[in-house]
């Protein structure tokens, strides 16, 4: 009897250890993602996004009419025509897309120049390319109502000098400017600018991507 | 006891053993009889789908890597020495990789080097070395790989935003963009001249004059080519240009040469000849190449039924991807290109992650 039980327990054993290294090798990169999400959802001070508002904001988004571009001048590569997607400098980009991590549902940018947008991820301020139309399934290109082009511009430049600003994980801290999330950057770069309020009510003051397509001040230039 | 305790090794050395070799691997079904691949990629999770056609344009594999955002037109895979490179950013509001993909042409094996910057959006391969960049809060940061040692180390260039790099030898050429406050924001477009083994800044040059923003870029001998996709308005707005510029590296004179239509992006080399993809980037639209004999000096500008968002060459087989996810193969004779084949390379329907056609690259 004693002989079994030692052989079992030593069976078991193997068995374990084996499973233990089988997992860990077929699923290290997971866990690396795995890891970086707890992380980040500990760091967020206990605020989620309610989802059955986030889909009504999207739905409001949808919604909106698509109205035509503010232009620099007559004579400009930026097509004014509506729903054309764009690439004028300060123009808005917001995504409904589901990504896993930091803001669940949604992120947004600020268009820097035709072909580079400003945006905040979880190690900060950073830039990326102005192809939203292709790598997101859900676009808004989105401009703000009383400014000028220059002045959207200058919004975006103010949006990329943002040097050393770690991620905002408080979303509720919309006042903070030693730190930013993704859409409280923009609301950030008019409010400071030209004390222009981006905000809306839907989430007190934490500000989703989405709130800039729906705001008030803003105005839908372009959709996916 | 002593037969226990060798029963118990003998089955946890035989199951550890079994688990390691029931491991699928990749590269253990490598088929390397193929001439294009397409990379499918999304934002939403990581995941991306490389798939395989042969000279026929028939699908001959496909194989899935565990790294989102993989590739753009934008900064599409790179050849060297046959191996592929190519940056997977990961998750779209994250960009959390740090790394650049090789993969093996032949073998399929594959290698992620861990170049300790997110959001890379610039790369480049020597023999010696792999350099990338990333622009966080106001500074750019040109990294470099040593392949040999696996040192890293790093050129912050503060207040500008670097495109694209290409590289020489021992040289290493950035091209850059500056907006700044003391200038009234007004763009101004450098290329930067590095020195690949010191990693030191050697040369500045304004080159707004020739254009603001620069997609494309190869080197032939002792000259780089650039494209001049966008040039200042009046109104310091970008506006569609038409030109190419060719940087003598050693004299260090620029020259420019006109070309016959708009948007520049893309640039590759194949026998003497430079083929520039008319394209806008954002829009994925542009129908147009143009071909340029660098002896001769004479450009022939090709029109295609479709738009041309990245191409790539392989003797005289040009492969095109356009915005609707087609590839298309043609043969170039006579300075025309005669069309072979075209295929839809769409292969991610009923996922349920948004996937798009990032790029692709050829053997």
């Amino acid at each position: 009897m004693k002989k079994i039980f030692i052989r079992m327990s030593s069976i078991l054993m193997a068995v374990a250890m084996s499973a233990v290294f089988s997992l860990t090798a077929y699923a290290s990169t997971e866990a690396e993602y795995k890891v970086v999400s707890y992380l980040q959802k500990e760091n967020r001070k206990g605020y989620d996004f309610d989802d059955e508002k986030v889909d009504e904001l999207q739905e409001d988004a949808e919604a909106e009419p698509i109205r035509s571009d503010k232009t620099n001048s007559s004579i400009s590569i930026m097509r004014s025509s509506s729903g054309t997607y764009p690439t004028r400098s300060g123009v808005i980009l917001v995504t409904a897309d589901k990504y896993k991590g930091l803001i669940p549902t949604g992120h947004a940018a600020i268009i820097w120049s035709s072909k580079t947008v400003v945006e905040s991820l979880s190690n900060g301020v950073t830039t990326g390319k102005n192809d939203w139309n292709t790598t997101k399934s859900t676009c808004y290109g989105v401009a703000v109502s009383g400014t000028t082009a220059v002045q959207d511009s200058a919004a975006a430049n103010w949006a990329y000098k943002q040097i050393g600003k770690p991620y905002n994980w408080n979303y509720l801290d919309k006042w903070t400017r030693s730190k930013f999330y993704c859409s409280q950057l923009i609301y950030a770069a008019y409010k400071d600018l030209y004390n222009i309020d981006l905000d809306t009510s839907a989430f007190g003051s934490a500000i989703h991507p989405l709130e800039l397509v729906s705001s008030s001040k803003t105005y839908t230039i372009y959709q996916k | 006891m002593k037969r226990q305790i060798i029963f118990f090794v003998v089955a946890m050395i035989g199951i550890s053993l079994l688990s390691v070799c029931g491991k699928k691997t990749k590269e253990e079904i490598f088929n390397e009889d193929y001439s294009v691949c397409v990379i499918e990629s999304t934002q939403q999770k990581n995941k991306s789908i490389l798939t395989f056609y042969d000279d026929a344009l028939d699908k001959v594999q496909s194989t899935e890597y565990a790294l989102g955002s993989m590739g753009s037109w934008f900064y599409p895979p790179k050849i060297f020495d046959n191996y592929m490179y190519v940056v997977p950013q990961g998750i779209g509001n994250q960009k959390e990789k740090t790394i650049i993909f090789e993969l093996n042409l032949q073998t399929g094996e594959s290698r992620q080097y861990d170049m300790n910057q997110q959001a890379i959006n610039g790369f480049c391969i020597s023999d010696k070395y792999i350099f990338s960049v990333a622009t966080w809060n106001n500074v750019s940061t040109i990294t470099r790989y040593d392949k040999n040692s696996d040192k890293i180390d790093t050129l912050e260039l503060p207040e500008i935003f670097i495109e694209f790099m290409e590289n020489t030898p021992d040289k290493l050429m950035a091209f850059g963009i500056a907006k700044l406050e003391s200038n009234e924001y007004t763009p101004t477009s450098y290329l930067y001249e590095i020195d690949i083994e010191t990693l030191m800044l050697k040369e500045e040059y304004d080159i707004t004059g020739y254009g603001i923003s620069h997609e494309g870029a190869v080197v032939e001998g002792d000259d780089l080519y650039f494209t001049n996709t966008t040039k200042l308005g009046n109104e310091n707005e970008e506006l569609p240009n038409q030109t190419m510029s060719v940087f003598h590296i050693e004299s260090k004179v620029f020259e420019t040469i006109q070309l016959e239509s708009y948007s520049p992006s893309q640039l590759a080399a194949s026998d003497g000849k430079l083929f520039i993809v008319h394209c806008d980037l954002v829009t994925g639209e542009g129908k147009e190449i143009s071909v340029y004999d660098i002896e001769t000096q004479e450009t022939e500008l090709i029109q295609l039924e479709h738009n041309v968002c990245q191409i790539a060459i392989k003797s005289n087989i040009v492969y095109i991807i356009d915005n609707e996810e087609k590839l298309y193969k043609y043969t170039f004779r006579d300075d025309k290109l005669e069309f072979e084949k075209q295929i839809n390379i769409q292969t991610t329907e009923g996922e349920d992650s948004y996937f798009y056609v990032s790029s692709f690259f050829v053997k």
